[in-house]
């Protein structure tokens, strides 16, 4: 049988629906946010585990100029070391029809039969390329995908400065290239990077690396240091032109894959904790009212021998349902928006079999924080039940205290209407509430302006890179460096105006017990296309002797301008000198330092020479030009600046309008929950002192402009905090990311905090109309006669 | 008819008890040093001006308050000396309360009013039993919104002798009524007190309707001006105020 006060509950919460649900609906999303970052963070992991396990993905990865194969046993005896796969890569480009530029990347070999025993592919269409055939190769999916190529389909490709008729035999992915992209902005996106794979005798002489190798894979084992053995084959492999061996947690794949995680992860506790916090606001507000507007009735149940137990159980209860509805409700969208943010990683995370599984545990943890926080909501309810004396339902409740505050001394108090008086002191009679009412406005303001405000940064970085910084139209990068003689010919082809030259080595740099390894670029003297920066946008030019450093890599090294560091080269002689910091740089991407280029000369011991020319072209040549230095013998990569800024834009445009409406739906929520809840409590608690004043002759708008007036002030209040509170979590969020691989400039647009503020009011404006039709229709008789 | 006169054990005394409110300035000595006893099956009626006590008098003896003061047992308990979950199973064990207000639950329905006594009750009357009682078996289905004034109170009633309580307190329960709806429910109060010998007490500001009572007690000032027996009887019907 159900009991009367179960029936009860039941009826409280039909006459509560709005509220009910309104709170149920911020619950729902804190719940289906929780659920689904953390299952896609979860998925994600635990896809990406099962990947590298079955794919074997590397612990320790190098890449030299060239070491005889025979090296192999003696690299297998180093420390740490359980297995050694040597291998043979080299750049490709792919010149696709659809592009002005080509598409760059590396191939790399796989052994002759079987699978590779590190870094193996999966082939996920079609079949591996068979052995002894020369034109066979496996193409990266996400670049095929982009391009509609399968098994099957021929391409023209440039290995080792060769063209070469390819077949496709099979798409694939790798745990290497799990994020199959250029560490470099100007070859973002799937469709302007590839990865391939060839038969090792296939590739060998493409690369003319024929009984040799230049790449290799580690596995290390077990409880075995990746430091001391990146060390042993640092050691090993120098005079080899070893580049300093990496680590997983340096390659840029896992790297970029464990910042997405971070990033999840900081969003799937800010944002629920958010939501959650505002709906135990919500629940102590309407629970705490519900409770003083019963008191009558808790007072009669005590007297008649109910326990503040069951009675505080009672109320508790209804909190119960109330979570429970959106628990539920958040657990469907949970699992929606979880299919959806997976969708979305498919294209960036190329993970086989990435599912979404909600599993009971993350659930579990996400309804024990919504009850909690529901509970917490509950409590002031719960004393105000324990609290409440039996005998004070022998009597009407008491008149609210009103008066002798400081606001009603205030002059200014004087001065305003009654109407303005009565808001006045309404609010200052509950400045807690106020208060967070005001606090709640805050949020739903925050996530918008800080939602937005990632978007403000994209025309402020495109300024950056591609009006100051980089003011090529092509930069033509080589495989190995060449004598600047050599690029002289550039300027003979029609439509080239200028060109400069750069050159870039990888170094170890040291300050004290400090190390890092990073590259160092060399401008020459009066280069002006690519230029370095300052956070406040001013070049910086290097000076003889001194180093300018990004500044993250200056806080690695703990240097100071005016402190020396050594530098040591890893490749040729492996170099050791001592330089200067003159500087400090605020270039978004990567971690360096920019020197002049004869200080780099010196550095390397070295006569000069370059491996990179940037060309100021005329726009109406430039595909011809591309499509001449293309086939120039030594050349990487091509990039154009114009087709980069296009890609960047329409790159931006496609995530702002998918991310923008669910950041209007959740702060939506969060302050129509808000306005919704206090003014329908506000109207229930002071129905009949509204009724006796529309009794004493006030309009409906009289009447109705107390209550909402009360609501403006909340949230005239809220937003202005709420703009500060949006640029620290756009902050927070920030620093959520890697500052090794790039760091946005952080930058709110007037118009952003227009748009944060105007999208609040409208939330507040529509829960507001809703509660407007209840006062319009407010039975002036009934209202008077009920005594509750 | 029973003779308060003779010596019996009373069901509840309250000896010597005070009750004050606040302190310093603000203090309110409400009840200044009150004896009672209620016999068993006795019907009284507790008079006096507004502001004498009368409530605060009847919300100890209720269980509801406890005096600053002196002492109130029950049968063998002492209520003073109690613990809250005592005096709520004191409440919920052997007390019936009608407020003037009829504090009905308003999301209930008359018939789930009164269950939600029956519920925590040993020996209960069956909820429509009760109804039947005060003459509202018909109405069992309705929410308090749709009966009137005296049809709520009569309601507040029926859940108040629903658990067939020892005592029967009443505060004005006839102060939001007019006089032939209060005649009603002088009646059903009467008639509980005959049928089921339910030991009853109710403040009232008309000293008319004392002449229904066994005894007649009168407080001023937080004190017991008269306790006197009322020999000679009215039947409740034939009272005007
Ligand atoms: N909670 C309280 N705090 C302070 N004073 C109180 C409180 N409750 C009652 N009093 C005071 O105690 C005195 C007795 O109150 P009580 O309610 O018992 O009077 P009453 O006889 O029932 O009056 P009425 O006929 O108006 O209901 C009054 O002066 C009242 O102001
Ligand atoms: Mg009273």
């Amino acid at each position: 049988m159900v009991s009367p006060l179960d029936r009860k509950l039941l009826r409280d919460l039909a006459a509560l629906k709005g509220q009910v649900l309104t709170i149920a609906l911020v619950v729902a999303f804190g719940v289906a946010v929780y659920l689904s970052f953390g299952s896609a963070r979860h998925s994600l992991l635990q896809g990406t585990d099962d990947f590298y396990r079955a794919q074997r993905f590397s612990d320790v990865f190098a890449e030299l100029e060239r070491a005889p194969d025979s090296l192999r046993p003696r690299l297998e005896q180093l420390p740490g070391v359980a297995r050694v796969e040597t291998r043979t890569t080299a750049t490709v480009l792919v010149a696709m029809a659809t592009m002005v530029e080509p598409a760059v990347g590396r191939i790399h070999s796989i052994p002759d039969h079987g699978e590779a025993e590190l870094d193996a592919p999966f082939v996920l269409e079609g079949r591996m390329p068979e052995a002894g055939r020369d034109d066979e190769v496996l193409v990266n999916d996400a670049f095929a995908e982009s391009h509609r190529l399968h098994a099957g389909d021929r391409i023209t490709a440039i290995i080792g400065g060769t063209q070469r008729a390819l077949r496709i035999t099979g798409l694939a992915t790798a745990p290497n290239y799990l994020v199959a992209m250029s560490v470099e902005l100007s070859s973002m996106g799937n469709e302007r990077f590839v990865a391939m794979w060839m038969r090792r005798s296939a590739l060998a002489p493409l690369a003319r690396l024929e009984g040799a190798f230049n790449d290799l894979g580690v596995r290390l084992q077990r409880g075995a240091s990746a430091r001391a053995t990146q060390d042993a084959l640092d050691r090993e492999l120098a005079r080899y032109g070893a580049r300093g061996a990496r680590s997983r947690a340096e390659h840029p794949s896992h790297r970029t894959l464990l910042q997405e995680m971070q990033q999840l992860e900081g969003s799937a506790t800010v944002l629920p904790a958010m939501f959650l916090g505002v709906a135990a606001f919500l629940v102590n507000v309407v629970l705490a009212r519900l409770v003083r507007m019963q008191r009558g009735q808790v007072a009669m149940l005590k007297a008649v021998g109910y326990s503040d137990r069951r009675i505080a159980l009672h109320y508790l209860e209804m909190v119960v349902v109330i979570v429970a509805v959106g628990v539920v409700a958040g657990t469907l969208l949970g699992r929606q928006m979880a299919e959806w943010y997976i969708g979305l990683y498919r294209e960036f995370f190329r993970i086989p079999n990435l599912s979404v599984r909600i599993d009971a545990s993350l659930l579990a943890q996400a309804a024990a924080l919504s009850f909690g926080s529901g509970i917490v909501g509950t409590i002031a309810a719960v004393r105000g039940v324990a609290k409440l004396a039996p005998a004070e339902a022998m009597q009407p409740e008491p008149p609210a205290k009103y008066g002798d505050r400081a606001l009603d001394r205030a002059a200014t108090l004087g001065a305003l209407g009654p109407s303005a008086r009565m808001i006045a002191r309404e609010l200052s009679r509950r400045p807690l509430r106020l208060a967070l009412s005001s606090l709640g406005i805050a949020m739903a303001t925050a996530i918008l302006l800080a939602g937005r405000s990632m978007f403000d940064a994209l025309p402020a970085l495109e300024r950056l890179i591609f009006h100051d910084m980089m003011r090529e139209s092509l930069a033509v990068r080589l495989t190995r460096p060449v004598a600047p003689s050599d690029l002289s010919v550039l300027r003979t082809i029609p439509g080239v105006f200028r060109v400069e030259t750069q050159r870039t080595v990888p170094v170890r740099m040291r300050h004290g017990a400090r190390s890092k390894d990073a590259s160092l670029v060399g401008h020459p003297a009066g280069a002006d296309l690519r230029r370095v920066l300052d956070a406040r946008g001013r070049e910086l030019r290097p000076v003889r002797g001194a180093v300018l450093l990004t500044r993250p890599l200056g806080t690695i090294l703990g240097v100071r301008i005016g402190d020396a560091i050594t530098v040591e080269v890893l490749e040729g002689e492996r170099r050791t000198r001592s330089l200067t910091v003159g500087g400090f740089t605020d270039e978004p991407f990567g971690i360096q330092g920019h020197m002049q280029l004869d200080d780099l000369y010196e550095a390397l011991g070295q006569g000069p020479s370059v491996d990179m020319a940037l060309l100021v072209v005329d726009p109406r040549e430039e595909s011809n030009v591309i499509r001449r230095v293309v086939l120039m013998p030594g050349v990487g990569g091509v990039s154009s600046s114009r087709a980069a800024l296009e890609r960047f834009r329409s790159q931006s445009g496609k995530s702002m309008g998918a991310t923008g409406l669910i950041l209007v739906l959740f702060a939506g929520s969060i302050a129509a929950g808000v306005v919704y809840n206090n003014a329908r409590v506000a109207l229930a608690m002071r129905e009949r002192d509204l009724a006796t004043l529309r009794v004493l002759g006030m309009s409906r708008a009289d009447v109705s402009g107390i209550l909402l007036g009360e609501m403006a002030v909340q949230v005239a209040i809220g937003i202005p905090p709420g703009l500060w509170l949006g640029k620290l979590l756009a902050n927070a969020a920030m620093s959520t990311t890697d500052p090794e691989m790039y760091r946005l400039p952080l930058t709110v647009e007037p118009f952003t905090y227009v748009y944060a503020s105007v999208v609040t009011v409208i939330a507040a404006l529509l829960s507001a109309l809703v509660v407007r039709r209840r006062i319009d229709q407010l039975d002036l008789v009934s209202v008077l006669k009920t005594r509750e | 008819m029973i003779d308060t006169s003779e010596l019996r054990t009373p069901v509840l005394r309250a000896e010597g008890v005070w009750k004050v409110y606040g302190e310093g300035d603000a203090e309110v000595r409400a009840l200044r040093g009150v004896d009672l006893s209620l016999f068993a099956g006795e019907f009284i009626v507790l008079l006096g001006a507004s502001g004498s006590g009368k409530s605060t008098l009847l919300n100890i003896l209720g269980g509801l308050d406890v005096p600053s003061a002196g002492r109130v047992t029950y049968r063998d308990q002492d209520l003073t000396e109690a613990r809250d979950d005592q005096l709520t199973r004191y409440r919920r064990e052997h007390v019936g309360f009608v407020f003037q207000f009829y504090n009905l639950i308003p999301s209930l329905t008359a018939r789930e009013n009164v269950a939600l006594v029956t519920e925590l009750a040993d020996d209960p009357l069956e909820p429509d039993e009760a109804l039947a009682l005060v003459g509202l078996g018909q109405r069992a289905e309705h929410f308090p919104s749709e009966l009137s004034g005296g049809e709520q109170q009569r309601v507040a009633i029926a859940r108040a002798v629903a658990k067939r309580p020892d005592l029967l307190l009443c505060d004005e329960p006839t102060g939001a009524l007019d006089c032939a709806t209060g005649r009603l429910v002088l009646t059903v109060l009467d008639r509980v007190n005959r049928e089921l010998g339910t030991t009853t007490a109710i403040i009232t500001h008309n000293a008319p309707i004392a002449a229904m009572a066994h005894r007649v007690v009168s407080m001023a000032d937080g004190t017991i001006t008269s306790d006197r027996p009322n020999a000679d009887r009215a039947s409740p019907e034939t009272l005007r105020w």
